[in-house]
């Protein structure tokens, strides 16, 4: 925003104001608490990974694609690292934990949610995978987890998962409340019915659009991150993270997984009111770690005109 | 002063608080996705909890399950590891009571070789990565030929349960596993992993089953407590090609 451009349209406010009648102003007043806004900006990193699927190890050096690539010990480096350097951090997992290394088959999970709560995971949302070894094997590893599971378009309360995941969840970090949703896929067709057993499943564009606007307008939260199994896009009509970020309004941030797709610069998409979504997803196997950089700005909490703008920069 | 003079500055103002609001609650975001790789060092904290699984899952990796008397390889149209894997899939099956007439899987869908003495855990891992399932598929007589056809299209894949003659002119003759001709019916029970059955490796003709239902076991568990049933028995992996896909 330059700073011309902000002069003119204050003069023209100015002028249109000064000769109009004006009167319509008064009933924009309830909206919002003029004495109460702070031109405070917070700055808040979000890291994620998402489909990390058990690779707790580097990818062999002779591995043909991801050669020494990736590890936990070392993904816990770089968000140790990035800890230091910034104020505001909230890190995330997008699902499907478990699944894809012997580590899974023989401890069921137990080393990636210990691992996780040690690098203090703020938020994970689940993946069709980590229903694998069925909705028992999962309720099992859940002491393990020191960091909650956030999703809002599966029913649980007829399966032993009842009260055990969130919906949502609210971070506090400096001035700025940043609210935390989850959504997940379609589980028939893609997991064994014995495995996610009672589980119903939603529209989870619906869900999740109603989760955010709660969060938005009732928890007054400044950002409203959306973390998703759904999958990047598809070549049929099935939902994806591009649906998800057109077709609702209150969402700023789509942390997406399940397609596995390396996004080097995050997909923008104008959400239902012509606002712009960001969505990231960092492939797979703790490969990559996503780091967005969020400014931002409380003009007045009361206000709900929220819109995302992106500048890509390369890490360092 | 009267309050509409009041009213002439505060308006405006008001006005120009409000648009200037609007138009700089703006959340600004930067994307910087980071590589993992050996440029960064371990976390000691993570490594140290790490290493007592790691060292147990070398150590169960590493245990040996039985001996092979001889290398085990992939090749079409049949091979020693297409066929073994075939029938102790179907045989895992009908040990399960499942009453199947063969065994289709995917030549890909193997995915390393077996050497000739140890096999280990680690190994199985290697030949079958996946998760998939063995599934039980009725399909009807027309998609039953559709799979012959596909079976002989892309030059064998591995099977158990039937034998398949192709001659030079592409007709061909089924047998069953006793060398019987094989039995006209309206309906095949096919025992295969759930990847194929969704159609995968273009296997179309189980897309539109009659029946589906799930075994309940694993592929690779049910190669696992295969090749260590022969260990925990002393007896050695043996190999063979019947010819059960023959091109003449």
């Amino acid at each position: 925003m330059g700073e011309s451009h902000l002069y003119n349209r204050r003069k023209f406010i100015k002028q249109t104001a000064k000769t109009s009648a004006g009167f319509a102003a008064l009933t924009l007043l309830p909206r919002f608490s003029l004495f109460a806004a702070k031109r405070e900006i917070v700055k808040v990193t979000l890291l994620h990974t998402n489909d990390t699927h058990s690779h707790l190890d580097p990818f062999p050096v002779n591995d043909p694609k991801y050669s020494g690539l990736g590890g936990i010990a070392r993904r816990a480096s770089l968000v140790d690292k990035i800890r230091a350097q910034e104020k505001h951090v909230l890190l995330f997992d997008a699902g499907d934990i478990f699944q894809g290394t012997p580590y899974f088959n023989l401890f069921g999970g137990k080393p990636e949610f210990e691992l996780m709560s040690e690098m203090k995971y703020d938020a994970a949302t689940l993946g069709n995978h980590d229903f694998d070894n069925g909705i028992d094997g999962l309720v099992k590893m859940f002491p393990y987890a020191k960091f909650p599971f956030i999703n809002c378009n599966y029913d649980f309360s007829d399966t032993q998962l009842a009260g055990k995941t969130k919906p949502y969840k609210i971070f506090n970090k400096g001035n700025a409340k940043i609210g935390v949703i989850g959504v997940g896929v379609e589980l028939e067709g893609l997991v064994a019915k014995k495995n996610y057993g009672n589980i119903q499943y939603f529209d989870p564009i619906k869900k999740a659009d109603e989760q955010a606007k709660f969060l938005k307008l009732e928890e007054k939260c400044d950002m409203v991150v959306c973390l998703s199994h759904l999958g990047y896009k598809y070549k049929t009509n099935k939902v994806s993270d591009i649906h998800l970020a057109q077709n609702t309004e209150y969402i700023d941030v789509i942390i997406g997984g399940h397609t596995h797709t390396f996004l080097d610069k995050p997909d923008i998409r104008k959400n239902k009111a012509g606002k712009k979504v960001l969505i990231a997803q960092v492939g797979w196997a703790g490969i990559k770690l996503g780091k967005i950089d969020c400014e931002i700005p409380l003009f007045g909490k009361d206000i709900n005109f929220t819109s995302t703008t992106i500048k890509i920069s390369k890490y360092q | 002063m009267s309050i509409q003079k009041y009213l002439k500055y505060l308006l405006p103002a008001l006005f120009a608080v409000f648009f200037y609001s609007c138009h700089h609650h703006k959340i600004t975001t930067e994307y910087h996705p980071a590589v993992i790789d050996s440029s960064l060092s371990q976390n000691a904290e993570i490594e140290q909890e790490l290493q007592p699984y790691r060292a147990k899952l070398n150590e169960t990796m590493n245990t040996v399950l039985a001996q092979s008397d001889e290398e085990f390889v992939k090749k079409q149209p049949e091979s020693n590891l297409s066929n073994l894997v075939a029938d102790l899939t179907l045989e895992t099956a009908v040990a399960k009571g499942v009453d199947a007439d063969m065994c289709l899987l995917n030549f890909g869908g193997l995915r390393t070789s077996l050497p000739k003495g140890d096999i280990t855990v680690g190994k199985i891992y290697e030949l079958m990565p996946f998760e998939n399932e063995i599934v039980a598929v009725t399909i009807s007589a027309k998609q039953f030929d559709s799979l012959i056809h596909y079976v002989i299209k892309v030059g064998g894949q591995p099977v158990s349960g039937i034998k398949i003659i192709v001659k030079k002119d592409k007709t061909y003759k089924l047998y069953d596993a006793k060398g019987n001709p094989w039995p006209q019916k309206k309906q095949y029970t096919i025992i295969t992993t759930d990847y194929l059955a969704q159609g995968g490796d273009h296997m179309d003709f189980f897309l539109y089953p009659l029946q589906y239902k799930e075994v309940g076991i694993k592929l690779r568990d049910a190669i696992m407590q295969f090749v260590k049933k022969k260990g925990d028995q002393n007896e050695h992996l043996k190999g063979k090609e019947d010819g059960r896909i023959t091109f003449i």
